[in-house]
């Protein structure tokens, strides 16, 4: 992807763990939030569809859980824990760029239950940041 | 810096003991390839057979090509590849990379062959115990030059380099092409500009840009660092020099990759400061299995003026950023990047810097490891074939007594020896020392003697106290 | 009533508008980028299978009834030119852009319609775009009728293999004398380009074998016949397996691009030009 149109700097990353492939992580008691990242939903463009996986699937580490579609391109959404899916933000099937709009917020795409405590790989916001600076 | 108007040529020095004996093949200017015993008696001139370079094969073969392209219209480019016999009748032939139909020439198939070629057997093309190249089947990599756009490196047409690989009965079966790989090769932006704006134009067909300007291309070969697990060094892979990047690399065969590589910078860690700046090198290999010093890659480093960077007083537009006015010969260790032998003007006996370049040639040039551990090194630019021991004495030296016509240099570009057995026609030769003449004492007829015919003594002269120190300019790293 | 999903500064998709009404027809517009953001999302959610995405995204303009849906700028006319179906095979979504338009396959429809079908070529024209068309070899005649009318910028032939395998390659039967009629007629075209998929094909044993380096010589021989002369340019192309209509096909396994080396040189022997297309 190198369809952006902000420079990093002008992107926001909240304190929560971020995934290589742009998703996020976001703890919530024992469960967790999953969405993507500003970087992602600025990268994408307008976002007209979201795929996404039933509640009760599973999914590892690092696999795809689902693929989100803008005018420009289609892409995979990967998991940044391995987990069980709770629940999908429905208001996506009808909005889908609430996660253009807010995608720390509104835009969350599913909710997990983490396999283990194990969060190995992700990234802090300030390491991400970092990242995406390799990539530009 | 002073180079004398008389000099003899052919054989100069001679060792026989200290020696590795055996014939030398080298294109003489305009006319011909030419194997000369180690006395410098040519025991067989293949006339007009072009060297580019010209190399032997067992049976008393030789490469070489039939012809070179028009150069109002290609850069360097030859016609063919071919093996030819004893006699002369050529027992194969690749031309057919590219049909070209320059103006005013007959239209004709073009192998566009340059600067180096290696057949199966062998991964170098010099004389390796137990590697014979074939000779009458196996496959053949070639260097070979391609016209292409790349708006990523310029707008102007460039002149890239391709190796392929050709089988026996002609088919191209691999190919690879430098530019493809254009973003891994570790340009800077100063490079980039430049590059953009002067991808070394040369003026053949119009204009083009040879940008690269690879000038050698070999095999690993098997090697110890493979054997270790180091997939960098897998013996199919190739390693090849630019001239006009500063760049060695090492690419996979399997990928087209690059695994390996030195330059275009060489002052980005500490191991390559250490190395020094390779200026416009030359015949960059890895020194192959059954050598002395197997596993280290043997670079001739011209010096000169080459890379693409920065712009400085000596190159103000940033283009042939790096100079050097001497050469060296550098054997290094490709995972440390130590040096572990070297042959500069220091070991050659020239007081640096002040007579540095008198082991100079600023373009062409080579480096053959033998299997004695001696060095045969062609300081190119001067007709300069030269033998030196690990021990950096010189024990054989050959100045090319052939000047060009049309240029009028009596350069070699790469000079090989190969073994006596690998020329069954003859008998071995007659191996007759020179010892190295005492040039102070040498003179030529008419010429009188060194000393001088009255000595006065002048009263309160004291003794000559010299050093470095004392010259009017400092050595630049003082 | 037709409905039009546009873009903001879309060019193709303002001359269907004013196609739709020079004929007089009723339409709605949702431009994507402005206010007919959600009623495209909701067209995209329930249709996304049936829509075609180029290396940009999605290619616009998409034109719909509510049943029948054509995408991009040859389709959408050749509906209102003469219904549906009727053109069909002539036009497929492109993926050049800017004043260029390709997805014009003009061995891919009925003759019997060559009227209609020059008559978008001569609209498409009028609103000065460039046309690339796309040929195999059928409907000559046709091509011969769009090239002297001005009607072509760069023409586009896909040599489908050697003579003795070309209607297997095709799909339908071919005539010969059509196929060396449309050689010729391309190779005196100024701008124009040969090509050849090196594709697989079921054999007379039932195996599935790709096309060999002596065949794809056999077609730059044809090539040669036809054009009378060696110098053309001539593409050849890989195949991809996972576009293949059939499935035998579809499992086939790609051929890497040094494999086609061989092609290349069985085809240079008759047309030097040859060149392997260049992928990833």
């Amino acid at each position: 992807m190198s369809n952006g149109t902000k420079p990093v700097d002008a992107l926001r990353f909240p304190a929560i763990l971020y995934h290589r492939e742009h998703t996020w992580l976001q703890a919530d008691g024992d469960a967790a939030r999953v969405g993507i990242s500003d970087y992602a939903q600025d990268e994408l463009g307008d976002i007209i569809f979201f795929e996404l996986p039933a509640v009760g699937q599973r999914f590892a580490a690092g696999q795809s859980f689902g693929s989100v579609e803008s005018v420009k391109v289609v892409s995979t959404l990967y998991m940044p824990v391995g987990g069980e899916v709770l629940a999908v933000n429905d208001a996506l099937a009808d909005t889908p760029e609430l996660a253009n709009r807010d995608p720390y917020g509104d835009g969350w795409i599913i909710a997990v239950k983490p396999d283990g405590p194990g969060r190995g790989g992700l990234l802090t916001s300030r390491e991400y940041r970092e990242y995406l600076k390799t990539l530009k | 810096m002073t180079y004398p108007s008389v000099y003899p040529t052919g054989t100069t020095v001679y060792d026989p003991a200290k020696c590795w004996n055996g014939y030398t093949i080298f294109q003489a200017a305009e006319e011909g390839a030419l194997l000369v015993d180690m006395n410098g008696t040519g025991v067989n001139l293949w006339k007009g057979l072009h060297g580019f370079p010209n190399k032997l094969l067992p049976g008393g073969q030789v490469f070489g090509h039939l012809g070179v392209r028009n150069p109002a219209y290609g850069m360097q480019d030859q016609t063919d590849l071919v093996q030819v016999d004893w006699d002369g009748n050529v027992v194969w032939k690749f031309d057919k990379l590219e049909y070209i139909e320059d103006p005013g020439e007959t239209p004709q198939w073009m192998a566009r062959q340059h600067h180096d070629f290696q057949r199966a057997g062998n991964p170098v093309g010099y004389y390796v115990p137990g590697m014979d190249p074939q000779t009458g089947e196996g496959n053949t990599l070639i260097l070979c030059h391609k016209n292409i756009k790349n708006p990523k490196i310029s707008d102007k047409t460039l002149l890239d380099d391709t190796i392929i690989e050709v089988t026996w009965d002609g088919d191209i079966v691999w190919e690879w092409t430098c530019s493809d790989h254009f973003d891994s090769y570790g340009f800077d932006e100063a490079a980039k500009n430049i590059l953009a704006r002067d991808p070394n134009y040369r003026p053949a067909g119009g204009g083009q840009g040879d940008w690269m300007h690879i000038n050698t291309m070999s095999l690993l070969g098997p090697n110890k660092w493979h054997d270790a697990g180091d997939e960098r060094f897998h013996p199919d892979n190739i390693i090849w020099d630019g001239r006009e990047t500063n760049i060695c690399a090492i690419i996979s065969k399997q990928t087209g990759k690059v695994v390996w590589q030195i330059g275009p910078n060489y002052d980005t860690t500490d191991q390559l400061r250490k190395l020094g700046w390779i200026v416009g090198m030359h015949h960059a290999h890895m020194i192959p299995r059954g050598l002395p010093g197997e596993g280290n890659i043997l670079i001739f480093d011209n010096g000169g003026w080459a890379g693409y960077g920065i712009p400085n007083p000596g190159a103000p537009k940033g283009s042939k950023n790096a100079l050097r006015d001497y050469s060296r010969v550098i054997e290094i260790d490709p995972v440390t990047l130590k040096i572990v032998w070297q042959y500069t003007p220091a070991e050659a006996g020239y007081m640096m810097p002040y007579d540095a370049n008198r082991f100079y040639s600023p373009f062409i040039s080579s480096a053959q490891r033998l299997p004695n551990g001696n060095t045969l090194i062609t300081e190119g630019s001067g007709g300069r074939i030269i033998e030196v021991t690990a021990g950096h004495e010189l024990v054989w030296e050959y100045i090319s007594p052939y000047w060009g016509k049309q240029l009028k240099l009596n350069m070699v570009y790469r000079a090989y020896r190969a073994p006596y057995e690998w020329v069954p026609q003859l008998p071995r030769p007659k191996e007759t020392p020179i010892a190295k003449i005492d040039v102070a004492t040498f003179r030529v007829p008419g010429a009188a003697p060194l000393a001088p015919v009255k000595q006065t003594a002048v009263a309160g002269a004291r003794p000559y106290l010299l050093d470095p120190g004392v010259l009017c300019v400092g050595a630049a790293d003082e | 009533m037709y409905t039009i999903y546009s873009a903001t500064g879309c060019t193709r998709c303002k001359i269907v508008m004013a196609r739709l009404r020079q004929l007089g027809l009723d339409f709605a517009e949702h431009d994507m980028k402005a206010a007919g953001k959600e009623a495209f999302q909701r067209f995209y959610a329930a249709n996304r299978r049936a829509i075609f995405r180029g290396p940009e995204g999605v290619e616009f303009p998409l034109l719909t009834d509510g049943q029948t849906i054509r995408q991009g700028l040859g389709p959408a006319l050749a509906w209102l030119q003469a219904g549906p179906d009727a053109l069909a095979g002539f036009f497929q979504v492109g993926v050049l852009h800017k004043e260029w338009l390709d997805g014009i396959d003009i061995s891919g429809g009925d003759p019997a319609r060559a009227d209609d079908f020059l008559a978008v070529l001569r609209h498409l024209k009028q609103n000065a775009m460039k046309l690339e068309i796309a040929t195999d070899g059928g409907n000559a005649a046709l091509l011969a009728a769009a090239v002297r009318e001005g009607l072509a910028d760069r023409l586009v032939m896909n040599v489908r293999g050697p003579a003795h395998l070309y209607g297997q390659l095709a799909g339908r039967p071919v005539d010969p004398a059509d196929i060396r009629a449309t050689i010729a007629l391309v190779a005196a075209f100024p701008a124009k380009q040969f090509q050849t998929v090196v594709a697989p094909l079921r054999r007379a044993d039932g195996a599935v074998a790709y096309l060999a380096p002596g065949e794809v010589g056999q077609a730059a021989a044809l090539i040669a016949e036809a054009a009378g002369d060696n110098h053309q340019p001539y593409l050849l192309r890989p195949f991809r397996p996972e576009a293949a209509a059939d499935e035998t096909l579809r499992r086939a396994e790609p051929l890497a691009a040094a494999a086609l080396l061989p092609h290349r040189s069985a085809a240079r022997t008759h047309q030097v030009k040859t060149e392997i297309e260049k992928t990833g």
